[in-house]
């Protein structure tokens, strides 16, 4: 009897053994548009078996055959559940309802989860268009990077600019994709309005920290910006007028289901009311950008899907036809998502982007123009493999050709200056990456993985020797093509995350970053005339190496979110300059920088409310962002520009009733490190102010409040709008831009320090639209 | 240049504005100010010796006095400099030369500073004239030096504008890396749009070919230590050596007027 039980007990364990697995495989998308749907969870109700879609939309999991119930997920959408019985590959198209839609108000669901728990990933935030649209910023444009900057973490370099300083970065460490394309200035008019147009964005993830191996370039962030493909279903108008700029965003399908265009426009128009003036001195000057992105994508049969995007935008300066400088960036992205069987997902990339400045002078004696610019040709492999729920491996390749061409000066025979061509710089920067999501136990998931940069300074041109006073010792001449020096740094990418129980966690991760492309910029704020170089074999390439760990809760059902981050990073090869650079142009801008550390390390506490009436959320963050460089401040350890002790930011949005939706924030940052003088001289009776340290001072306080409103004017099935009004630094604070100093007019031995303030209260309004 | 442009792209739009505010700042021990010129025309020449003046408080001249101060050429001549006052110390014979390289030596203490410069050859300046051109939203009113920059680049100059006997306090400057060869056709415009020349004001210009270091002091100079915005402020890049502010230079001079109409 005994020998019988224990024979069918192992006949029943050879039964299970020999269970077929299958895979199911699809797209997560919204129904009504056709978008897809990143970071939506798939899981199996009743086990702890779940994947999330990629950038994509696209999710695979492999079971054994059998009945489940799917529960798919996403922040923002209705959860659906879908019951299955698998014995065969099965290819699942999902299509989710926006959540609350049907109730036209805003609800407490508990699957409105937020963020991973579970997950590895730390030091990223997500912003869904929803969430951009209701926070008042600058003139009340809807602005990606500004809405970022009340992040903890994360702060503008200059205050009213979008340049950003992530984990005490510089503005040029981060890596800014629009579609996949790098974009070099992310940023309008100097820097107060960025360079994407929220309307035609689905998604904006930004990585503080722990960035996965696909990513690198760049030292302190990745600002991944994806836009939407295109409404496949119905055509849509939505657009909007606003007392600095006019914007307009056209989608739809071209074949129902397959295929859909997207194409959007932005012009600001601030500048037209100056042509009104009789002032010849007024009317003569112009100041405005426009932007323009477009999409098409195709659906090629069941495996393929092909998208097509493309980003254009410029800025114009001028001042009367003395003066201008307008600038802009052109990027277009092809991809090619092709799955190889359900579990094996691929997307190729053809990228281009293109930066350009042109500088325009006729005044005193001379005529003449300046361009400068620089190209990129980038080449992306990525190839992701679910090989089991347990196991997600991500590998690829990325190559890129960088093209600068720093200046061109040109004006001829009457110009009052020799036609000028400083020489080209050619780069080619190329990276392997492996990674692997592994679901170690319940409690654990590790991911783990690497990226190699291998960076070549090519010819043609000439490099030099220096010797430490900055002086050329040799100048070696290199033909087309050929290789100067090249650089190789393996990049460990590692995150660990341990489950304390289904609603907090703790994580930890550590990543290598390495940085080819630098930005020579004395200001830091990023001015259209900054000039970026590659490495070669003077200038090497930046590293960094950051730790970070973190604590993660949800509370009361996923109402509240607290995360507690705190890093370190030490910094290589940081670059500055020497007293005195010449960084305009000059041919051997080389010679005029110095090298040395940098370290920065900080806490990070923030707590959101992510449902109900009210949400929002409060954020701190203690940082500190220091640079060590021979040559600069006796060789001690000073702060850099950026480095701001403390940073709140404090962001309601509350939904008075289903027409009104009121929102503030109020921003408190100590300010930037500054050099002030400690001395003084005169010589000729001009006088001269002493600096006995670098960035020993700090910038007074900064903090603002705004304030803004929203009312549904309309709301049908064919036609909605809605206005918008509200106030920027709404107690009228004058933060200080800058300090000066100069004599005082009736007594010059006295001195006065002056300070500039950008903006006071700047009211705004506008007016949205929807059919 | 760069928060110039900031600024008036957004004084065409915006509230922005400016007010004087009371400043704390710690007083760095005083460092020594040299300043030292020699040039072609008959001497005396003067090098002064003082000391930086704590920020808050109201300049005064602090000569230093009883330092030993030489000027000696590469041909071997030398000179002590007597002290007029303090501070102040003065050539008797000593008259520059072009192409010769000058050395300034002070003891002072226990302390020594040396400085060196090459006096260019002399690049003429053959006249003066006027133009109207566009500061801004202004139209103003600029003296333009004329002289012709020798093939071959390395020359660099500078230029005291003085206007109806005061000193004009901008500093002017060029070097020919975009200018070898050419004559040359930029003013000295005064930065500040509400300055300009009238009619009548009597313009004296003087003219100064300098050596390379020398351009980089005053470069320097007007980027970093006027107090006028800079980027990143910090000290002029000085051709001192010994750890004293200031600077030693041998230049050409060359002055011409001009009464404007």
């Amino acid at each position: 009897m005994r020998l019988l039980f224990c024979l069918l007990i192992i006949s029943l364990q050879i039964r299970a053994q020999e269970l077929p697995k299958h895979t199911i495989s699809g797209t997560v998308r919204a129904s009504g548009s056709g978008e897809s749907i990143l970071r939506a969870t798939v899981t199996v109700e009743g086990k702890n078996i779940g994947v999330t879609s990629n950038d994509y939309g696209f999710f695979s999991i492999t079971l054994p055959d059998g009945a489940y119930t799917l529960v798919i997920s996403a922040v923002g959408w209705e959860t659906k559940s879908i019951n299955i019985y698998l014995h065969d590959n099965l290819q699942l198209q999902t299509n989710m309802e926006q959540q609350g839609a049907r109730l036209g108000e805003a609800t407490v669901t508990a699957q409105a989860r937020g963020r991973s728990i579970r997950g590895t990933q730390m030091g990223v935030e997500h912003l869904s268009t929803k969430e951009i649209k209701n926070v008042p910023v600058l003139f009340g444009e809807r602005d990606v990077l500004k809405t970022l900057q009340l992040l903890p973490g994360v702060k503008p370099v200059s205050q009213g600019t979008s340049g950003l300083s992530v984990r005490g970065g510089s503005s040029d460490q981060n890596l800014i994709l629009l579609d996949e394309a790098p974009v070099y200035n992310a940023a309008h008019l100097l820097g107060f309005f960025s360079t994407f147009n929220s309307d035609a964005i689905k998604d904006v993830t930004l990585y503080k920290g722990g960035m996965p191996a696909q990513y690198g370039g760049r030292l302190s962030s990745v600002v991944d910006v994806r836009m939407n493909d295109g409404n496949n279903q119905d055509f849509h108008v939505n657009g909007g007028l606003g007392l600095i700029s006019a914007k307009i965003n056209v989608e739809g399908p071209l074949q129902k289901d397959k295929s859909s265009f997207l194409f959007s426009a932005r012009r600001t128009y601030a500048d037209m009311f100056l042509k009104l003036s009789n002032d010849s001195s007024v009317n003569k000057n112009s100041l405005y950008f426009y932007d323009l992105n477009a999409k098409l994508n195709f659906t090629l049969g069941s495996k393929d899907k092909l998208y097509l995007s493309g980003y254009f935008g410029r800025d114009n300066m001028a001042s009367q036809d003395v003066f201008g400088l307008n600038w802009g960036n052109a990027t277009s992205t092809l991809r090619w998502n092709h799955t190889f069987g359900p579990r094996f997902f691929s997307n190729t990339s053809l990228i281009y982007s293109y930066y350009n400045y042109k500088l325009r002078i006729n005044n005193n004696g001379s005529n003449f123009n300046v361009l400068s610019e620089l190209r990129d040709w980038n080449i992306k492999e990525e190839l992701q493999f679910y090989l089991n729920p347990r196991n997600n491996i991500r590998a690829g390749f990325n190559a890129i050709y960088h093209t600068l061409n720093p200046g061109v000066l040109t004006g001829g025979a009457k110009s009052g200056v020799n036609d000028t061509a400083f020489q080209k710089r050619f780069g080619l920067e190329n990276a392997v990456f492996v990674n692997n999501s592994w679901k170690a136990s319940d409690k654990w998931n590790i991911s783990y993985g690497a990226r190699l940069s291998i960076f070549s300074a090519l010819g043609k041109g000439d490099f030099y020797k220096m010797a430490p006073d900055g002086s050329i010792l040799d100048t070696l001449h290199y033909k087309g093509g050929q290789v100067v020096k090249t650089y190789v740094n393996p990049e460990l990418r590692l995150a660990f995350s341990y489950q304390l129980d289904p609603a907090s966690s703790l994580k930890v991760s550590y990543v290598d970053n390495t940085q080819n492309m630098h930005l020579i910029s004395s200001t830091n704020a990023g001015f259209p005339t900054d000039q970026w170089v590659v490495s070669n074999n003077l200038i090497r390439p930046e590293k960094s190496h950051q730790v970070s760990l973190g604590y993660y809760k949800n509370f009361r059902e996923d109402t509240y979110e607290v995360t507690v981050e705190t890093y370190y990073k030490a910094l290589e090869n940081q670059i500055d300059y020497r007293d005195g650079a010449n960084l305009l142009g000059n041919g051997t801008l080389e010679t005029e920088l110095l090298y040395g550390k940098g370290r920065a390390y900080g806490a990070e506490w923030l707590v959101r409310k992510k449902t109900g009436r009210l949400t929002g959320w409060v954020g701190y963050t203690w940082s500190k962002s220091q640079k060590q460089i021979a040559g600069i401040n006796d060789g001690k350890w000073y702060n850099a520009v950026q480095d701001r002790t403390h940073d709140i930011s404090v962001v309601g949005m509350y939904k008075l009733n289903p027409k009104w939706m009121l929102s503030a924030n109020w921003v408190y940052t100590t300010g930037n490190a500054v050099s002030l003088p400690s001395g003084k001289y005169k010589e000729d009776g001009r006088t001269v102010y002493y600096y006995s340290e670098r960035n020993g001072y700090r910038m007074p306080a900064y903090h603002r409040l705004d304030l803004s409103a929203t009312v549904q004017l309309k709301e049908k099935k064919h036609f909605s709008s809605e206005l918008s009004f509200g106030v920027y630094n709404a107690y009228n604070r004058n933060n200080a831009f800058i300090i000066t100093f100069r004599d005082n007019k009736t007594d010059p031995s006295k001195t006065e320090a002056v300070q500039t303030t950008l903006f006071g209260a700047v009211p705004f309004i506008s007016y949205n639209f929807k059919f | 240049m760069k928060h110039s442009i900031i600024a008036a792209a957004f004084f065409i739009l915006t509230t922005s504005c400016q007010k004087v505010i009371d400043l704390k700042v710690k007083d760095a021990s005083p460092k020594y100010v040299i300043e030292g010129n020699v040039t072609n025309l008959p001497g005396p020449y003067t090098v002064t010796l003082s000391r930086t003046t704590p920020f808050n408080t109201s300049w005064q001249f602090k000569g230093v006095g009883g330092a030993t101060v030489t000027i000696s050429d590469n041909l071997g001549n030398s000179e002590t400099l007597q002290e007029s006052q303090a501070g102040v110390y003065q050539t008797t014979g000593l008259t520059g030369v072009e192409g010769r390289t000058y050395a300034l030596h002070i003891t002072v203490g226990e302390l020594t500073f040396t400085a060196s410069s090459t006096m260019p050859h002399q690049v003429n300046l053959d006249s003066l004239y006027i133009r109207e051109l566009v500061n801004f939203t202004k139209t103003v009113k600029a003296a333009v030096p004329v002289f012709t920059d020798p093939k071959g680049q390395g020359n660099a100059y500078r230029f005291n504008q003085y206007i109806n006997g005061r000193l004009d306090k901008s500093l002017y400057y060029q070097n020919d890396d975009f200018t070898d060869g050419l004559t040359n056709s930029f003013a000295l415009l005064q930065p500040d749009p509400d300055s300009t020349l009238h009619v009548n004001d009597r313009v004296e210009v003087d003219m100064q070919c300098i050596d390379k270091a020398i351009y980089e002091y005053w470069f320097s100079l007007d980027q970093s230590s006027n107090g006028d915005g800079s980027d990143i402020p910090a000290n002029p890049v000085s051709n001192i050596q010994g750890g004293a502010l200031g600077y030693f230079s041998a230049h050409t001079s060359q002055r011409r007027s001009l009464l404007v109409k």
